[in-house]
C-alpha cells in the first residue's frame, strides 16, 4: 500500500518540482522594467532577426512613449504567425500592437473589424509623406481606401542569378527584355551547362509564397494587368493569367525548372539552400534578404563573395514593357481595434515607422526602409548593396489584392502543383484557380471579364461593365 | 419521508461517481459538436466581412461540400489511410509482435522497449524525424541506405506519398497494439491450450480455433480504438506533407484543418468535421454493434 502511495506521489512532486523551476526561470532574459506605474502595451512579434530588433529598441521605443512594452513571441513560420494571431484577433486576446506579413492580407483583417482605422493618424504623420504612393496604397484596404497600417520596412523582389557561372561559361548576363528572351536564355544555360535554369516557386507545400514569390511576378509581367477589377473583385478570368500559367507548363514541359523539390514538405530548401548555392541552379525569384539569409556568410550554404557572385535581373515583362522590381509591404505595423489603450497604440504603431526603427529591422532582415528619407539617415549606409534596392522603390510594381487574399493563394497554390504534376496546362490551370476561387469565397468574388491590356477591348468593357455595376448598387 | 433502499443509495453513488467525467464530456464533447453544428449552418469565417457578421445559410456549406471534389478525395485518402496503418499495418505488426513476445523469447525486454519507443514521441516530433528519413537527394537516410543497393535517390514523399504516411503511422502505432493485444492473450485461459494439447491439436489449429476465438472482443475494442483515433490524426501527416503532393495525403484533418485556418472559411470547415465526427461515429456504432455480437 505504502508503495502505492509512493507512486502515485511520485508525479505530484514532479509537478511542484517543475512549476517551481518555471517560476523561478520566468523574467530571466527580459530587460528591466523602466517604471511599474507605466501603461503596459503588448506587441507580438516573431522569428529571431525580428525579436532581436525589438527588443535592441525596446528601451528606446519605452522611453519615448512613456509606456512598459511586453513583446510576446509567436510562432516562426509567417503561416503559423497569421493564423495564431488571427485566432487571437478573433477571441478578443490579441496584442495592442502587431505586424502583418504581407500587404496583401490587410484587407481581409480590416474586413474582419481586427484593425484600427489610422488613416486620420498617418494623414498628421510627416513620415507618410516621404513613402511613394505604391506603399501607400499598399497600406489601404482596397474595399473603402482608408489606411489600416504603417508601413516600416518593404521587401523589393527580382530575378537572383548566379554571374560567376553564367560569366565563366561565356553567357550573356544581360538584362533579359521580356519572357521569351528569358525562356531563351534558360534553354542556353540547361543546354550549355546541364543544370536547372530558372526555379519560379510553386505548389501547395509553399503555400502563400506560390502567389507571392512566383505567381505574382508573372501577373505583374503584364503591365497592364491588375489583380482586381475596377469593382474591386479578382480578375482571374484574364487572359493574362492562364498566360501565366502556361510560363510554368513552359518550364515543367522543357524541364526548366526543378519540379520534385518544389513537392516536398519544405520546398524551399533544396533548391533555394542546396541547388543555387551548389550551382545547379542558376536563376531564382527573391528578395533582398536573399544575400544576407540564403547565402549570405552567415548563412548555413554561404555563397563567396555573394555580392559579385550573385546579381539581380529586374523580371522581364510579358508584352515587351520595361523590366520591373516588385515591391511588398512587409510586416506593417496595425493597431487592434479593440486595444484598451488606442492611443498609445497607435502613437507606437507611427513610432514603428521612423527611419531609426526600420533601419534597426531593415539592417537585419535584408529589406529596405518603406520611406524614400530614409536614405537621408545616417546609418543608410549600413545597409550596403540594398541600398540600390531601395533606389528601386519609386519604379517598381505591385498588384493589389482584396478581401478573400487568402484563399485567392491558396488556390494558386493548388492550380501551380497541378502544373508541375503535369495535370493541366495554363488554361486548365486557371479553371482549377477560377473554381477554387468561386468555391470557396463564392461567385460573385471573381470578375466576369477580363481587365488585362493585353486584350484593350476586353479592358475597355469590363471598366465599363465595372461602373454600371456600381451605378446599379447604388 | 420514505428511507432509501440499499440499492437506490447504490445507484445514487454510482451517479455521483460518473458526474464529473460527465460535466466534461458534456463540457469538452458535446457542446464543442453541438457547437460545430451550428457553425456550420453560417457562413462564419476568421477573415473577411463573414468574421463581423456572419449569417445564416442553412445547408449550403454541406450542399457544397457534397459537390466539392476535393472532399471526397480527402474521405477516400483518409479511409486508405485508416485501413492501411490502423486496421492492417498496427494490427497485424501489434499482434505478431504480441504473439511473439509470448513465447520466450531472449532479450524480451528490450524488445518491447523498441516497439514502445515510437509511442512515447511526441506526433510532431515523429513528422519532423521521418522527414529527414525521407527527405529527397542524397544526403536523405532512406536515400543513403538504398545507395548501398545501387538505386538511385527517390523523392519519397513525392513518389509514394499515401504509402509513406501509412508506414509511418504503422510504425508509431504498433505499440498501442502490441499491449492492447498481449492483454487479451494474457487473459485467455491456460487450460484451454493444455487442454487443445492434450487432444493432439496443431499449433495452427490451437490460433485458429482458440487464440482468434478468444480474442476477437480485444480485436474490436482496439479496432473501435485505433480507427476513430486515426481518423482524427493530424499534426503527423501535416509535418510529413501537409496534404500533398496534389492533395494525395489530404486526409480530413488536414481538409478541415486548410479550410478553417488557411482559407479561414470557418462554418464551411465546421461542416467538414460535422461529417467527420458522423462517420467516426457510424464506425463506432459499427464495432460497438460487433463486440456486442462477440462478447
Amino acid at each position: 500500500m505504502r508503495q502505492t502511495i509512493k507512486l502515485l506521489l511520485l508525479p505530484v512532486a514532479a509537478m511542484i518540482a517543475i512549476g517551481w523551476c518555471h517560476s523561478a526561470n520566468q523574467g530571466r532574459g527580459e530587460p528591466p522594467v523602466a517604471d511599474s506605474t507605466q501603461p503596459v502595451l503588448v506587441i507580438a512579434e516573431h522569428r529571431a532577426a525580428r525579436l532581436d530588433a525589438l527588443r535592441e529598441l525596446q528601451p528606446m521605443l519605452q522611453q519615448r512613449l512613456g509606456v512598459q512594452l511586453r513583446i510576446v513571441e509567436y510562432p516562426a513560420p509567417p503561416q503559423d504567425y497569421f493564423t495564431k494571431l488571427v485566432t487571437e484577433l478573433r477571441a478578443g486576446n490579441a496584442p495592442d500592437v502587431f505586424s502583418i506579413p504581407r500587404d496583401l492580407q490587410v484587407d481581409d483583417l480590416a474586413a474582419a473589424g481586427y484593425l484600427a482605422d489610422l488613416t486620420q493618424d498617418l494623414q498628421a504623420w510627416p513620415g507618410y509623406a516621404s513613402m511613394p504612393e505604391l506603399v501607400r496604397q499598399l497600406s489601404r484596404a482596397s474595399f473603402n481606401e482608408k489606411s489600416y497600417v504603417v508601413p516600416s520596412i518593404v521587401a523589393v523582389e527580382q530575378l537572383y542569378y548566379r554571374h560567376d557561372l553564367l560569366t565563366q561559361a561565356g553567357i550573356s548576363t544581360a538584362q533579359p527584355k521580356d519572357w521569351q528572351d528569358l525562356l531563351a536564355r534558360s534553354r542556353q544555360i540547361k543546354q550549355q551547362l546541364g543544370q536547372f535554369p530558372l526555379l519560379i516557386p510553386a505548389g501547395l507545400t509553399w503555400g502563400m509564397g506560390s502567389y507571392t514569390e512566383g505567381f505574382r511576378y508573372l501577373l505583374a509581367s503584364f503591365s497592364g494587368y491588375q489583380l482586381l477589377t475596377s469593382d474591386n473583385r479578382y480578375a482571374l478570368r484574364d487572359p493574362a493569367v492562364a498566360k501565366a500559367f502556361d510560363f510554368y507548363h513552359t518550364l515543367v514541359s522543357e524541364q526548366l525548372m526543378p519540379v520534385a523539390p518544389l513537392l516536398n514538405p519544405e520546398p524551399w530548401v533544396i533548391p533555394k539552400y542546396e541547388m543555387f548555392p551548389k550551382g545547379q541552379l542558376l536563376i531564382t525569384t527573391c528578395g533582398s534578404w536573399c544575400k544576407t539569409f540564403d547565402w549570405g556568410p552567415g548563412s548555413r550554404n554561404p555563397i563567396a563573395n555573394v555580392d559579385d557572385a550573385v546579381r539581380t535581373w529586374r523580371f522581364p515583362s510579358a508584352d515587351g514593357a520595361e523590366p520591373f522590381a516588385l515591391a511588398s509591404v512587409v510586416y506593417a505595423w496595425a493597431v487592434n481595434a479593440h486595444s484598451r489603450k488606442p492611443e498609445l497604440a497607435r502613437a507606437l504603431a507611427l513610432l514603428m515607422g521612423d527611419n531609426d526603427v526600420a533601419l534597426a529591422y531593415a539592417k537585419r532582415l535584408g529589406n529596405v526602409p518603406a520611406r524614400l528619407d530614409a536614405a537621408q539617415h545616417p546609418k543608410f549606409a549600413e545597409l550596403g548593396a540594398m541600398t540600390a534596392d531601395h533606389a528601386l522603390l519609386p519604379q517598381a510594381r505591385a498588384l493589389r489584392s482584396t478581401v478573400g487574399a487568402n484563399a485567392m493563394m491558396a488556390g494558386v497554390a493548388r492550380a501551380t502543383e497541378a502544373v508541375l504534376i503535369g495535370k493541366v496546362d495554363g488554361a486548365g490551370a486557371q479553371q482549377l484557380l477560377l473554381q477554387y476561387v468561386s468555391h470557396v469565397l463564392g461567385e460573385d468574388t471573381v470578375g466576369q471579364r477580363a481587365t488585362s491590356l493585353t486584350d484593350p477591348a476586353a479592358s475597355a468593357l469590363a471598366q465599363a461593365e465595372g461602373k454600371e455595376q456600381q451605378q446599379e448598387a447604388q | 419521508m420514505k428511507p432509501k433502499t440499499f440499492e437506490a443509495r447504490r445507484q445514487f453513488g454510482y451517479r455521483l461517481m460518473m458526474t464529473p467525467a460527465l460535466v466534461l464530456m458534456a463540457a469538452f464533447i458535446v457542446f464543442p459538436a453541438l457547437y460545430a453544428f451550428s457553425l456550420s449552418l453560417t457562413d462564419d469565417a476568421l477573415l473577411g466581412f463573414a468574421a463581423q457578421e456572419s449569417s445564416f445559410v442553412g445547408l449550403r456549406n454541406f450542399e457544397r461540400l457534397f459537390t466539392d471534389p476535393l472532399f471526397w478525395n480527402s474521405l477516400k485518402v483518409t479511409l486508405i489511410f485508416v485501413i492501411g496503418s490502423a486496421v492492417i499495418g498496427q494490427f497485424v505488426l501489434g499482434f505478431l509482435s504480441a504473439l511473439t513476445l509470448q513465447q520466450p523469447v531472449k532479450y524480451k525486454a528490450i524488445f518491447n522497449a523498441i516497439i514502445c519507443l515510437p509511442n512515447a514521441v511526441p506526433e510532431m516530433v515523429v513528422g519532423f524525424l521521418w522527414i529527414s528519413m525521407f527527405a529527397s537527394g542524397e544526403y536523405g537516410t532512406l536515400n543513403r541506405l538504398v545507395a548501398w543497393f545501387g538505386v538511385e535517390p527517390q523523392q519519397w514523399l513525392y513518389t509514394f506519398p499515401l504509402l509513406s504516411i501509412i508506414i509511418v503511422n504503422t510504425w508509431r502505432g504498433i505499440a498501442f497494439a502490441m499491449i492492447l493485444l498481449t492483454s487479451g492473450l494474457s487473459s485467455i485461459p491456460k487450460d484451454l491450450y493444455e487442454a487443445a494439447r492434450v487432444d493432439g491439436a496443431t499449433d495452427r489449429q490451437i490460433f485458429w480455433r482458440i487464440t482468434l476465438p478468444m480474442m476477437m472482443p480485444t480485436i474490436f475494442l482496439y479496432m473501435f480504438i485505433s480507427t476513430v483515433t486515426t481518423f482524427a490524426i493530424f499534426g503527423l501527416v501535416y509535418t510529413l506533407s501537409r496534404g500533398g503532393p496534389a492533395n494525395s495525403t489530404e486526409i480530413l484533418g488536414i481538409y478541415i484543418y486548410n479550410q478553417s485556418f488557411t482559407a479561414f472559411q470557418l462554418g464551411y470547415g465546421a461542416a467538414v468535421a460535422v461529417v467527420s465526427l458522423v462517420v467516426s461515429m457510424l464506425l463506432g456504432i459499427l464495432y460497438v454493434r460487433a463486440l456486442k455480437v462477440e462478447v
